[in-house]
């Protein structure tokens, strides 16, 4: 292990410790609170969304505005020597390395290294002529019309100096990162060579996982406007707030005099939590040519130009007693990084699932010169859960021990690694929930025993875990004088339900109806907000809206402190806000009420989220339980999902009809990981081969069967709203559980996503 | 890069325009009429984003060319709503919680909303089953694609509106 990852080793246990000495937080009333939190309201965007009316970021139109198209490198590591740039009609500019604006270089955002900045990588792009990966920008063209950029694009080319390029994972000397997405990358316990000796069923297997690409329907965009030294950008950005703070640096600016707007966001799965290159090179073109010029890549240009899930490679040494305790667990982990190092981190689910007294995991980076890897929902758990998962079920058919019951008897009481208490921890329920509404005990216990004409027939399971985050956000919140109360945030609207979920916590929080609150989105100028996504949002906000509920009460008092009001001289501890009001021992008013009788338009403050103490000395995590009806073609190897049952513990659910989609949303896009899409790299020379949309398979309509969601929902006692993030749970789990029902209806262990036909054939 | 004049008729408004002759009809929408319910997913016919009804038949606008719909009558998201089964299929969706990031929402609702006309009018599928089942119902929707998975919240919609 390097100095680095020693040294976080060492600062992570040192907190560990020191955690525990925290305060609790405050429990928040909400938790157990039924009136607009818990209904399955239909999502407030949903009509603007379903008519067309709601404007993303492409869709910003500013008068004089420019088009943009970028061209990529045609090589993966080298020099740019020339770049030849043909007359075209319409061109306003061609900006390459030779004539762009300096861009001061920013850390890189999953780094985690210094400012959280939002950029996607460090490196100089245009402000060099040295080439990184293949299809790096290398020239932008701007024009009159989309039609003029297009075409003057496709005439530029370049002659290079190439230089030998690492592109393979066999390419490169393996080594451990500083970290594992905050996790410890390497963790030692017992002696897990003897313990597999010792065991009386063991399992020793290598899992693989492919480069997979995020591809939100919406490609990414970005509008940039300067007016003088002040510059406004259209992106979409999950984190417009370090999209802003990351601009300012690049182009030297004061922070106030960057705004960064992203009210709605066409899907993101961490695709766009940081910003990549063209982010800025948008705004640098928009510089050099005196125009707002707006830029959306081509579904081609987000596979070369924006970064993938990185494949993984883990190596998964398992072993139990007869009684189905583990004694052994091993995970060795790889996957690239590139100059930026960040790990896939694949070991993370190994290192909180099930209790085990010999333990070792290490997460391992290879540099290769790809573009920098993203985080893609569920980073590390997705994959590594694949190979966790799947060799549990192979552990279970060596025992002759169902792999439910083999689950439930290695079910820790306390987080395995640290030791530390789980604010809650409800996968028991979870697990029992899904058998039962799935059948799973009536499951035919031999492989290949079901069939039905062509189809074998199989049925798998597998666990879903997550870390749960409570992350920084601020809100401004405005109450009016006829009782309405608009929220103003700089977290945006992905699909994952923000706006509504948290106009329902609003309500409750302060006793008002629905249709009172208003949610507006995605201003990185409300307040610094971090929350680029970690399925952080519904928690972290709930906290900020909390915090600005208190100070809304401790501004009424003062309106009603000299009036014959039943509330003047109390203090903020007794009253409430509740029943269109705010309410003490002795009566109360309502808002428009102490409003019109102070003689006041509007109160306006602000919220923080708190500091989450509770959640940082505890292990919080969400949970869930996979069960899956496979169909294999016997002739034709083709894998088809036929049934589907999630159960899941994400705490206090807010709103069920939302909460229901967003799993259905993970497990679709785990049985996408599961069965067709792999990002096909071409390691001779670095070229994506299948960039377009008709070439990666993304799960179809007809590719999903009716998918049945059941929640535990059961509050967390130590969390905002009891809730806990359910973004990324979803997709944890699933490719391994249709993997392990592809073994119980073929017989055959396919150990490399995706599980297509060439594989079962 | 020649210009063409075209009279173009879009949700029963006439525009007269004048357009680089390489406009699709996609971009001629979202660029040039302010139409920006139609989305742009992947340029290429692979995604459905882009799903609008020509002369009453839905087709990826990404495909078409501008200059190709002088005498069609083009409707979009936005003209369904003027029309009964447009603005009931938007409404399902939206109890039945059909979309979540909402991109590929106006091109579902397109596609959907002519996929039952095809079906009334007895256009074959690959599924080929008696009734608009399920099954039916999921191939005949399999060209728009939906990144956040609300299949079977589009699929409880168009089962709410066929009934």
């Amino acid at each position: 292990m390097n100095l680095a990852a020693r040294g976080f080793t060492l600062a992570g246990k040192a907190l560990t410790r020191l955690a525990r000495l925290l305060p609790d937080g405050r429990p928040d009333p909400l938790a157990h609170r039924r009136a607009e939190l818990g209904r399955p309201t239909d999502r407030l965007d949903g009509r603007a969304k379903a008519t067309g009316a709601v404007r993303y970021t492409a869709e910003r139109q500013l008068p004089g505005l420019a088009y943009a198209v970028v061209v990529g490198s045609t090589i993966a590591r080298g020099r740019v020597t020339a770049v030849h740039v043909p007359p075209a009609p319409g061109v306003l500019l061609v900006m390459t390395h030779e004539n762009a604006p300096a861009m001061k270089r920013t850390p890189a955002y999953a780094t985690m290294k210094g400012p959280l900045g939002a950029a996607a990588m460090s490196l100089p792009v245009l402000n060099t002529d040295e080439i990184f990966w293949y299809g790096q920008p290398i020239a932008v063209v701007v024009a009159e019309s989309l039609e003029q950029a297009r075409y003057a694009a496709s005439l530029i080319h370049a002659d290079y100096e190439p230089w030998p390029a690492r592109l393979s994972m066999a390419d490169g000397k393996p080594y451990t990162p500083a970290h594992a997405v905050l996790e410890e990358p390497v963790t030692r316990r017992g002696d897990v060579r003897t313990a597999l000796g010792a065991a009386t069923a063991t399992v020793e297997a290598e899992y693989t996982t492919p480069l997979e690409h995020h591809n939100a329907m919406e490609p990414h965009a970005t509008v940039a406007h300067w007016e003088g030294d002040r510059l406004t950008v259209h992106d979409t950005a999950q984190y417009p707030y370090g999209v802003k703070e990351m601009l300012a640096k690049k182009f030297s600016l004061a922070e106030e005099n960057v705004r960064v707007l992203a009210p709605f966001i066409g899907g993101g799965f961490g695709g766009k939590t940081p910003a990549w290159p063209h982010v800025w090179l948008t705004v640098a073109a928009a510089k050099l040519s005196g125009r707002p010029v707006k830029l959306v890549l081509s579904r081609a240009d987000v596979f070369a130009m924006t970064g993938g899930r990185a494949p993984t490679s883990s190596r998964v040494a398992l072993g139990a007693d007869a009684t189905g305790r583990l004694t052994a667990l091993e995970h060795h982990a790889l996957a690239p990084c590139t100059t930026d190092e960040f790990a896939e981190a694949a070991v993370a689910a190994s290192r909180h699932l099930y209790t085990c007294p010999n333990v070792h995991v290490a997460q391992q980076v290879v540099r290769l010169d790809r573009i920098q890897n993203a985080f893609f929902r569920g980073p590390g758990v997705a994959p590594g859960s694949f190979a966790l998962e799947s060799a549990m079920d192979e552990l279970a058919w060596r025992l002759g021990l169902d792999p439910l019951e083999l689950r439930l008897r290695n079910e820790p009481e306390r987080d395995p690694m640290s030791g530390i208490r789980f604010t809650s921890r409800h996968l028991r329920e979870a697990y029992a929930l899904g058998a039962e509404a799935f059948g799973w005990s009536r499951r035919p216990p031999a492989p290949r025993a079901t069939r039905d004409g062509r189809w074998l027939i199989g049925h798998g399971m597998a666990a879903a875990i997550n870390p749960d985050a409570v992350l920084i956000a601020g809100v401004q919140l405005r109450l009016a004088a006829d009782g309405t109360v608009t929220i103003r945030s700089s977290t945006n609207e992905l699909g994952a339900g923000t706006s509504t979920a948290q106009s329902q916590a609003t309500a409750d929080r302060l006793g008002l109806p629905l249709d009172r609150i208003r949610f507006e989105q995605g201003d990185s100028d409300v307040a610094r907000t971090r929350i680029p996504g970690a399925s952080a949002a519904t928690t972290t906000l709930a906290s900020a809206i909390w915090s600005a509920r208190d100070n809304l009460v401790r501004e009424l008092l003062k309106l009603v402190r000299d009036t014959g009001s039943p509330l003047a001289g109390r203090s903020f501890e007794e009253v409430d806000t509740r029943a269109g009001g705010l309410f003490g021992p002795s009566g109360g008013q309502s808002y428009e009420r102490i409003l019109a009788r102070a003689g006041v338009e509007a109160v306006e403050v602000t919220g923080k989220s708190a500091l989450p103490y509770q959640t940082v000395k505890r292990g919080t995590y969400s949970y869930g339980a996979h069960f899956c009806e496979v169909r294999v073609d016997e002739e034709t190897g083709e894998a088809r999902v036929t049934r589907w049952v999630g159960a899941f513990d994400g705490g206090r659910i807010v709103n069920p009809k939302q909460a229901t989609s967003q799993m259905r949303g993970g497990i679709i896009m785990g049985i996408g990981m599961a069965l067709t899409e792999e990002t096909l790299l071409d390691e001779r020379t670095g070229l994506i081969v299948n960039r377009s949309l008709a070439d990666y398979h993304l799960p179809t309509h007809a590719d999903v069967p009716a998918i049945d969601i059941h929640f535990v929902d059961q509050p967390d006692p130590q969390t905002p709203l009891g809730a806990k993030g359910i973004g990324e749970l979803g997709i944890v789990g699933v490719a391994a559980a249709i993997a392990n029902a592809v073994y119980h209806a073929t017989g055959e262990r396919v150990r490399s996503l995706p599980i297509t036909p060439d594989k079962l054939m | 890069m020649s210009s063409i004049q075209l009279r173009l008729s879009v949700n029963g408004r006439e525009h007269e325009l004048e357009l680089d002759s390489r406009v699709s009809l996609l971009d001629c929408l979202r660029e040039h009429l302010g139409l920006t319910g139609t989305k742009k997913g992947c340029d290429q016919g692979a995604c459905g984003a882009c799903t609008v009804l020509l002369d009453g038949e839905r087709v990826n606008s990404c495909l078409v060319l501008a200059a190709q719909c002088a005498d069609a009558e083009v409707t979009t998201i936005e003209g369904l709503a003027s029309s009964e089964a447009g603005r009931a299929m938007q409404k399902a969706f939206v109890r039945n919680d059909g979309l979540q990031c909402g991109y590929c929402t106006p091109g579902q609702v397109c596609s959907a909303v002519a996929m039952l006309a095809e079906y009334e009018a007895e256009v074959p599928s690959a599924v080929g089953e008696a009734g608009l089942t399920d099954a039916e119902i999921r191939e005949r929707l399999a060209g728009n694609l939906c990144r956040c998975g609300a299949y079977n919240g589009i699929l409880a919609a168009v089962r709410e509106v066929a009934r």
